[in-house]
């Protein structure tokens, strides 16, 4: 799988022009708060609309000004961690997973095995009737994992997942992200503003810089990071 | 005391009530989704009209809109030969249009409230719009639903100058409470007015609490672990 992506947008502070292409496995997306890594990601998973561009997913397109395609979010079949997990308060972890698979209308049987399959493959399973209010920082992760992994995306979009947490959270977290991406062999992106982070779950990475999106760094394949 | 004004004030509340609930949640979601700045400032400027302008104000435009003379009312009687005007839909009409800003307003603000990330996760989920309007944002955004939906409630059911202009004074037709406690006022018979007006107080001092007893329900489930 490739994801090629080519866009600008004016923004209030500057213009965010975004070049680059990514394959499978991990690719980080670096820089400072404010540089436009979350807008890059809001635009390839169709929650913002860019000015102008492609985005092309193995060729075929997601966003093209100049064709007038723009797919809504729910037909690009991207996975979106954002950075509070936005799981749903008013549903128990069990109806969070199955929010995706209803709207795709699988059948309930599928739906009950697809979900039990989550919460083994996640650990969650003595979470299933609990609401998100009742859960740690860990526990909505991994939540919010199972949801987006239980949708089957074609691609896995990270929205500093990790940043708002405590030292001791990020290291537990860090593992089983790591672990995600071992399972997940489609192309991701992990937005983050921790290089330390980066260079352990990305095997490439990229950085922003007032907008402009530049190549920065290929890391050689490491056996056991990725 | 005559007791026709209360069933027909608990008749036009009700039924007021299910129209104005929907309707108010359409609007709000409506104006939500508006894109641009200018597009919602107007929209809802044309929702909130009703509640700014004097309810005679308000009423004068429904008695030109649904008059016999006017172009939806003559439409009515010519069509299928029901008059608006001074029957007792009309009373349903008025309080409808005074109560509607209320649950629009109490709704779009508890809709904005949301976080919007929820609602950008039910899309890249494939959730359909309205599949996220009715199972993520309206159980998010209940308590501030609810209360636009009772203070819509109190103000159908106290609707006055409105429902003069358009349904008029009737008795036994289209004599509200507060039309009878005019009425009753007008014609000197104090102790008469004196029922009227317990019976809208007790009324609306239960909802009030009611409403406030839920709302402090909600919250309190919100916070246990």
């Amino acid at each position: 799988m490739k994801l090629e992506i080519g866009i600008r947008k004016k923004l209030k502070e500057f213009v965010l022009e975004a070049e680059f292409a990514i394959d499978n496995g991990c690719t980080g997306l670096m820089g400072p708060s404010g540089s436009g890594k979350s807008m890059t990601l809001k635009c390839i998973a169709g929650i913002e609309t860019p000015d102008e561009g492609r985005i092309l997913l193995d060729g075929k397109p997601l966003f093209d000004s100049a064709e007038k395609i723009n797919l809504p979010p729910q037909k690009r079949k991207i996975g979106y961690l954002f950075q509070g997990y936005a799981l749903f308060p008013n549903m128990t972890v069990e109806e969070n997973i199955q929010c995706g698979l209803k709207a795709k209308k699988m059948p309930k049987r599928q739906i009950k095995e697809r979900t039990e399959e989550m919460l083994e493959r996640f650990q969650i399973r003595e979470l299933a009737k609990r609401y998100p209010r009742q859960l740690s920082g860990g526990q909505k992760q991994r939540t919010a994992i199972a949801r987006l992994m239980a949708y089957e995306p074609e691609v896995i979009l990270l929205d500093e997942p990790l940043s708002a947490l405590d030292e001791e959270l990020r290291e537990e977290l860090q593992q089983e992200l790591s672990g995600m991406f071992a399972d997940f062999q489609k192309p991701s992106i992990l937005v983050s503003h921790d290089a330390e982070e980066v260079r352990r779950l990305c095997r490439k990475q990229y950085t922003i810089r007032e907008g402009c999106i530049q190549p920065y760094a290929d890391f050689p394949y490491k056996k056991g990071r990725l | 005391m005559d007791s026709s004004p209360i069933i027909i004030s608990m008749k036009t509340a009700a039924v007021t009530i299910l129209i104005t609930f929907v309707l108010g949640l359409l609007a709000a979601r409506g104006v939500f989704y508006r894109k641009r700045e200018a597009s919602k400032i107007l929209w809802d400027g044309i929702f909130t009209m009703p509640l700014v302008l004097p309810p005679t104000v308000a009423g004068f435009f429904l008695l030109y809109i649904f008059g016999s003379y006017g172009l939806v009312g003559r439409f009515f009687q010519d069509a299928f030969g029901i008059k608006i005007a001074f029957s007792w839909g009309a009373t349903v009409l008025a309080a409808v249009v005074i109560s509607f800003p209320l649950m629009y307003r109490s709704a779009r603000g508890a809709l904005e409230q949301i976080d919007q990330d929820l609602i950008f996760a039910a899309r890249t989920l494939g959730m359909s719009e309205w599949s996220i309007f009715f199972k993520i944002m309206i159980p998010n955004a209940l308590p501030g639903i609810i209360s636009g939906g009772v203070l819509a409630f109190a103000r159908g059911l106290g609707e006055f100058g409105a429902t003069a202009m358009i349904a008029g004074n009737i008795p036994g037709k289209t004599r509200t409470l507060p039309l009878a406690v005019y009425s009753e006022v007008a014609a000197g018979n104090m102790d008469e007015a004196y029922q009227y007006v317990m019976v809208i107080v007790v009324i609306c001092f239960v909802m009030v609490i009611g409403m406030n007893v839920y709302l402090l329900w909600e919250k309190k489930k919100q916070n246990e672990i």
